[in-house]
């Protein structure tokens, strides 16, 4: 089964460590093909690296993530983008949701719970969800 | 039946369903209709048919019962729906909305004859639908078929969806909105509770509930939205194929199903997980229990902001009142009350919120009008309809919104001709832009028309003497054309004279700073104009008896006054150096607002003068002024430094003609204003 490809969105490079290793340690299901450390960066990256999922820091320099996501489905509308948030920003969140993101991981993460919310937006995904 | 105790629930859901179908039709003229469009039009015009009918506006009524008609071809595929015939329908809403306006100001409803008269000429055969009640037409007024009668209205099933969200689970209002939007991408959402609003706010519940139109199964759905991250329960079950006027009670006939099946199949003895609502024999369940919105009159609402104003300033009040130790048991008490104070205030505010997508349609309809009168070709464009504010704030700045529009229309976009010298478009374009910015909304409307000379504007005001010459010259531009909100400035001028802008920007100048908000005006000359308007989303008001006294007008809330008097300079006697007056058993102290305010408590009473009578623990006071000149309701703003350190006011409002009230607080002006 090929990995599924992404890229990771995070000011904080501790974060995007953090990210790369939950998803480099999930049994080659996972390969992080790029990352970007703000909106407008992960614009140029997404373009040039057509990754099938994007995780996507919210408040960062530049470009704030939910523009970026905006600017993303631009570029391709059916992109998996999946938020990273800190808590207290849920109205961020929301937003986000709003404009396209398909779902959101809480900061501190855990590798668990990464791995479950990532499973679920990944179409094929295994996760038991899945309708016949 | 008493049918006017529903006259205001009547007239609040009509006129959401003719806003909604306005905001359709213009859609549907601009880009044409999707299939479920036409469904939605169709049930609308439906709904108010029926509403319509059972009050007893037969002239809404059969003009509702025509649309439907016409919908209901092009829903069944007879005919296309064609820029005539929708024109016609826009027409048609137009009328119904005009009806309304007659209903709710109770004058007789104006008939719409010739309008049904066209849109019957374009369904040649008006008795295809199957007429449940037997052959008497429904526009005489007889009541909606029966529900179950038939299901002439079939659409997509729906389906009632509970969602339960795992307590604990980190932003709920953010997996209620992935909920949400997985929801959309298999059916149409046709209610939710809570709103949309109330989910980025934080207060969120964790319990949601949607009704949704959609050919997926309910199982299938159920383990859909089962199978997220942090939901602990969802249901689904089918509900009645469409909501029925006669009966708002609704049925929902039909399953629980468990979120972890994962087979649709499985759960359906017939082996059909798509299929109809489920047919008699299977369990009813009654979802009365948990009514999960209602519908409140919004006089209700008002009085429950009211209430909540003057718990606001009550609080205050005894804050100050009892000004308690650090670390004492009132303190503790005091920081509790004025916690729940302030849920409540956030609470009672978020459910006034409304989006401005709810007066878009009155917008779109006044400039279309105008435009049409007019003879010139205009398109309005509106963003950010999303946002929401109070629903005073929007419903006040409908008026001004409009004359904006009228202004813009009338005399800012230039005719076509004009406009093709100019090398501009020939379609005049007024854009109005909405954004939320930190606690602020902005609202900006801006046109492509001639725009406003501010150079013309120094002249005239010259002319006319609002300023001298040398003053009418130092404005800057902005100061400038701001001109044109003092009162009798642009009546005074004709508008070709000032570029283009017509009467009453006073008043809008003055609504706007009324609700609390700000007035900037911006133009380049052959470009076009800008009011850029900024205003806060949420109000807090009160109801306050207005009271002039030394020249200034001053608010005192109506809670804090128990009774008005007359007092006659004769009968205040003195007695341990205050002025006194008998009422009864009771001494009143009298107290003169203008003596206190100038720290000249022994000046002289007049003749006679009337005063706001109080207490203060035992002791009762009558604060004396000039004049009593009603009761008001106000919208109440926090005094900014250094006012607020003056602890005889309680906040400032600006009044309906834009003068600046200050909020007394008779407690603290008492204790101020006598040697202790």
């Amino acid at each position: 089964m090929t990995p599924i490809r992404v890229l990771v969105v995070d000011d904080a490079m501790f974060m995007r460590s953090m990210i790369k290793d939950i998803l480099n340690n999930a049994s080659g299901r996972y390969e992080v093909v790029g990352e970007a450390s703000n909106g407008r960066e992960a614009i140029a990256r997404f373009r040039e690296l057509s990754p099938e999922l994007v995780t996507m820091d919210i408040v960062m320099p530049q470009l704030d993530g939910i523009e970026a996501t905006r600017e993303i489905l631009k570029v391709n509308p059916a992109a998996v983008i999946v938020m990273c948030s800190a808590m207290g920003q849920e109205a961020l969140v929301v937003e986000s949701i709003s404009a396209g993101a398909k779902d959101f991981i809480v900061k501190p993460i855990t590798s668990d719970r990464v791995l479950q919310v990532l499973a679920k937006v990944m179409p094929g995904a295994s996760g038991g969800s899945a309708a016949p | 039946m008493d049918t006017t105790d529903f006259l205001d629930l009547f007239a609040s859901e009509a006129r959401e369903h003719i806003e909604a179908q306005g905001a359709l039709l213009s859609r549907g003229l601009a880009a044409g209709l999707e299939r479920e469009e036409i469904n939605e039009l169709f049930r609308r015009a439906h709904s108010i048919k029926g509403m319509a009918a059972a009050m007893g506006f037969t002239p809404m009524a059969s003009l509702a019962h025509a649309m439907e008609d016409l919908l209901h071809r092009w829903r069944d595929g007879h005919d296309h729906p064609a820029p005539d015939s929708l024109a016609l329908l826009t027409r048609a809403n137009d009328h119904l909305s005009a009806q309304l306006d007659a209903v709710v100001a109770k004058h007789d409803v104006p008939p719409g004859e010739d309008v049904v008269q066209a849109i019957r000429a374009l369904c040649p055969t008006v008795e295809t639908r199957p007429a449940a009640g037997g052959a008497s037409p429904e526009a005489k007024g007889a009541p909606p078929a029966p529900a179950g009668a038939v299901a002439t209205h079939d659409t997509r099933p729906r389906l009632l969806i509970d969602v339960a969200i795992r307590s604990g689970a980190p932003l709920p209002g953010a997996r209620a909105m992935v909920i949400l939007k997985r929801l959309e991408e298999h059916g149409r959402i046709v209610e939710i509770s809570p709103a949309v609003q109330i989910l980025a706010t934080g207060r969120f519940n964790g319990r949601l509930r949607f009704v949704v139109a959609t050919n997926v199964a309910p199982a299938r759905l159920a383990s859909l939205i089962g199978g997220l991250p942090d939901v602990a329960a969802c249901e689904v079950a089918q509900g009645v194929a469409e909501d029925d006027p006669a009966h708002p009670g609704r049925r929902h006939a039909g399953r629980r199903v468990l979120p972890d099946r994962r087979d649709g199949a499985a759960d359906s003895p017939e082996g059909a997980p798509e299929g109809p609502p489920a047919p008699a024999g299977e369990t009813e369940v009654r979802h009365a229990g948990s009514i999960s919105t209602v519908r409140v009159a919004t006089e209700r609402m008002d009085h429950l902001l009211d209430g909540v104003g003057e718990l606001i300033l009550d609080y205050e009040r005894l804050k100050r009142a009892v000004d308690p130790e650090a670390g004492s048991e009132q303190e503790e008490i005091l920081e509790g009350l004025g916690r729940t104070v302030d849920g409540l205030r956030d609470e009672v505010l978020t459910m006034r919120l409304l989006p401005f997508s709810s007066i878009v349609p009155r917008l779109e309809r006044s400039a279309r009008d105008l435009a049409a009168r007019l003879g010139k070709s205009v398109d309005l464009e509106v963003r950010g309809t999303e946002v929401t504010l109070d629903r005073s704030t929007l419903e006040e700045m409908i008026d001004p919104l409009q004359h904006i529009l009228r202004n813009s229309i009338d005399h800012g976009l230039e005719e076509t001709e004009a406009r093709r010298t100019a090398g501009k478009p020939p379609r005049g374009r007024i854009e109005i832009e909405l954004s939320r910015q930190e606690d602020r909304i902005s609202l900006v409307v801006s046109d492509d028309g001639r725009g406003i000379d501010p150079q013309a504007l120094r002249r005239v005001a010259a002319e006319r003497r609002f300023l001298s010459r040398e003053a009418a010259a130092r404005l800057s531009d902005e100061e400038a054309l701001m001109l044109v909100t003092i009162p009798g400035f642009s009546t005074a001028t004709r508008t070709t004279e000032i570029s283009g802008r017509g009467v009453g920007m006073d008043v809008v100048r003055m609504r706007v700073q009324k609700l609390g908000g700000n007035l900037v005006i911006r133009s380049q000359v052959g470009v076009g104009a800008c009011l850029v308007m900024d205003l806060p989303p949420t109000v807090t008001v009160t109801r306050a008896f207005l009271c002039r006294a030394s020249g200034g007008i001053f608010a005192v809330p109506v809670s804090a006054v128990h009774g008005m008097l007359e007092v006659a300079r004769d009968s205040v006697q003195s007695s341990l150096g205050e002025r006194v007056l008998r009422r009864g058993e009771d001494l009143v102290t009298v107290l003169p607002l203008g003596g206190i305010l100038s720290g000249d408590t022994a000046a002289p009473f007049p003749a006679a003068f009337p005063a706001l009578l109080y207490h203060v623990g035992p002791r009762s006071y009558a604060l004396g002024v000039d004049e009593i000149l009603g009761e008001a309701l106000i919208v109440v703003k926090p005094l900014r430094h250094p006012l607020e350190l003056l602890p005889q006011y309680a906040g400032a409002a600006i009044l309906n003609d834009g003068q600046i009230a200050l909020i007394l607080d008779p407690v603290n002006l008492t204790r101020t204003s006598r040697p202790a």
